[in-house]
């Protein structure tokens, strides 16, 4: 049993994971390059590697590419390296690897079986990471990263059932009698060189990092189109009291600020990612935030035509509201945490349903939020739109006047900012 | 297989598909590079994005814009020359239209106006004519223009009548700017005056959003200044 185990399953698992952690890398990291033309395309999201996903279904892998944790060098490079092509390199040198032990069967030596057991545990440890994160920062898996986190496991296993039967064959007399064959059937395996293990280290090493410097090398420079959607014909002045100036994150950080502007819908899903990135990334504690409020939902807003966000405007009432009790980032917050269940809501039992969401969760504000002059600071903030002829959409980031790029507040976001202000840094991760 | 066959297998496919895959992602990253060249689309296009902008709302016919444009740069709403306001001889020209259909254009703003109401011979702004001015003018929501059509009723001659109007428009302008500090005020508001030389209100225009409908009959209404938001864009 153990000797079919080793011979031909473990090998076989870490191969089949092998093949599909490379596929589902792959699949990855061609949608991610696909967005260095700075354009939106439909992504390839789903458990079948390189089938487009069904339209609305690649919400998960599109946060996951938008997302701190799917680059690195994101400062030195618009986008940076994404992540799955390290794993196109590693999940082919396993490949490689689970090859050779399915060919070679009793050929290879121990320390070759040790070695590429205990590397397969490394994508496995990496998944769990990625997983976690997953589901605790950006709060949704992608099926394409689960398809990896799959394959890892798969390897892992393959691994792991390897090392077993590999500890089997060493501790196992070969007078027990136990399995199908005797010692005598078998080959003999030796120890073999102690060069294995940092050849393939080396080897792994190399795999892994070769197409990043490929990748890296060949990515267009996109300095000259950053900073090039224009500026604030006619910014906020310092006095003004149309912005609601916010503290959005409970981080602090001592040195000076940059002062920002953000157009914000708070049922927009995008604008709840672009505020969860900025906090992320380190970004918002840095930052002197003045809100702007701009619902797309056209029972306040004249410049839409149909509801998108249906609620918002009422959502944006209670935060106008909650700003003199100093509550406005709490609602904002709740709001965003709250977004799914209160488009729900307003979609099935109509925009005013909203209004019994935001009395539970911010008694007092009803009355506020009916008033004219509720309605007439909404309203102002909506002109400061019109006045500056922005484009009918959410978020919008503005760096002082500076207006930043659509394509610059998704992957491109680390970068951008650096390089328009070269005083704000990234956290590391 | 030779001793080293499985090795040699082994690396040879690794590092095929490790190039392969290498190659095809630096094919994708070069057109995505062209497409940034090029600015072509490798999916289907967008809807383009709208840009913010004033209301528009169903009553902004052609032939309503027309006039109000023709007001707009003629009569100094535009705020860019010193000169406010378009008098009676001015607005018949320009409208090229009759009081009734002049009138007619106004019809779709029933609700979103109010008519303030001056007693006879008078040019101050009573109470009820502020808080309605002031009601009107926070009702702004997406509209770009506010209109002022000042009015003097038949009794009197023709040029007290028309400077009458005129001081009724001044009132409200006067009123709004002191009230609001607004600096753009000028492009904002648009200011007309007709005397009892043009467009006249029936009895009708008591059914509006008048500020004493006590007094409101044939001569009363106009005795009174149209004010109201217009959603239109130009």
């Amino acid at each position: 049993m153990w000797n079919r185990i080793g011979r031909w399953i473990a090998p076989a698992l870490m191969t089949l994971g092998s093949l599909a952690g490379l596929a589902f890398a792959w699949s990855s990291t061609l949608d991610y390059s696909r967005h260095l033309d700075r354009q939106v395309h439909d992504l390839r999201c789903g458990f079948v590697p390189g089938l487009a996903a069904a339209p609305g279904a690649d919400e998960g892998c599109r946060a996951a590419i938008y997302s701190p944790y799917a680059a690195l060098l994101r400062d030195k490079l618009w986008g940076g390296v994404p992540i799955s092509l390290f794993a196109v390199g590693a999940f082919s040198c396993f490949v490689a690897f689970s090859l050779y032990l399915l060919l070679a069967g009793r050929g290879a030596t121990f320390r070759t079986v040790k070695t590429g057991a205990a590397l397969a545990a490394g994508p496995f440890v990496v998944s769990l990471v990625m997983a976690y994160l997953s589901a605790t920062r950006l709060g949704t898996f992608c099926k394409t990263c689960m398809g990896i986190y799959f394959s890892s496991t798969a390897l892992f296993a393959g691994g792991l059932l390897a090392f077993l039967a590999l500890r089997r064959e060493t501790t196992t007399p070969p007078w027990s009698g136990e399995g199908e064959n005797t010692a005598a059937e078998l080959p003999s395996r030796v120890d073999g060189s102690w060069f294995v293990t940092p050849l393939w280290l080396a080897l792994l090493g190399g795999a892994a990092i070769l197409p990043g410097v490929a990748y890296a090398k060949s990515v267009a420079n996109h300095d000259d189109r950053i900073g090039s959607c224009g500026k604030l014909a006619k910014p906020l002045g310092e006095k003004s009291e149309v912005g609601l100036k916010l503290a959005l994150t409970r981080a602090t950080s001592s040195g000076p600020k940059t002062p920002v502007t953000l157009m914000v819908d708070p049922l927009c899903p995008s604008c709840r990612a672009l505020h969860r990135r900025l906090d992320a990334e380190g970004f918002l504690e840095q930052m002197e935030t003045t809100v702007l409020l701009f619902p797309l939902d056209s029972s306040c807003n004249w410049m839409v035509d149909r509801d998108v966000h249906p609620g918002a405007c009422q959502v944006s009432k209670a935060m106008l509201c909650a700003h003199a009790k100093g509550q406005a980032p709490q609602v904002l917050e709740w709001a965003y945490d709250q977004q799914d269940v209160l488009l729900s809501a307003a979609k099935t039992q109509g925009p005013k349903a909203v209004d019994g969401y935001i009395e539970g969760s911010f008694p007092g504000l009803a009355a506020c939020m009916k008033e004219r002059s509720t309605t007439k600071k909404l309203e102002e903030m909506l002109r400061f739109a019109v006045d500056n002829r922005l484009p009918v959409s959410t978020p919008q980031l503005f760096l002082g006047d500076q207006r930043m790029c659509d394509e610059d507040t998704d992957m491109g976001l680390v970068y951008s900012i650096r390089k328009l202000i070269p005083s704000l840094k990234a956290r590391s991760f | 297989m030779a001793k080293n066959g499985p090795v040699v297998v082994a690396l040879v496919a690794g590092a095929g598909l490790l190039a392969g895959a290498t190659m095809s992602v630096r094919g994708e990253v070069k057109a995505a590079n062209e497409r940034l060249v090029t600015g072509a689309s490798e999916e289907k296009p967008e809807s383009k994005i709208a840009t913010a902008d004033d209301a528009e709302l169903g009553y902004c016919t052609p032939e309503f814009k027309q006039v109000l444009a023709r007001v707009i740069h003629a009569c100094g709403l535009g705020g860019s020359d010193g000169r406010r306001g378009c008098q009676p001889g001015d607005v018949k020209t320009l409208a090229s239209i009759s009081d009734d259909e002049f009138n007619k254009l106004f019809t779709p703003l029933r609700e979103r106006a109010s008519v303030v109401m001056f007693a006879d011979g008078v040019d101050t702004l009573d109470e009820a004519a502020k808080k309605a001015l002031n009601e009107r003018w926070d009702d702004r929501k997406g509209a770009r223009y506010f209109f002022v059509v000042a009015r003097a009723s038949k009794s009197g001659t023709v040029d007290l009548n028309r400077k009458l109007s005129q001081r009724r428009a001044n009132s409200v302008m006067f009123h709004l700017a002191d009230q609001y500090k607004d600096p753009e005020i000028d492009k904002k508001v648009g200011l007309l005056w007709l005397g009892n030389e043009f467009a006249q209100l029936d009895k009708e225009y008591c059914a509006w959003n008048v500020t004493h409908p006590e007094r409101c009959d044939a001569e009363g209404i106009n005795r009174s200044a149209f004010v109201s938001w217009v959603d239109c864009r130009l």
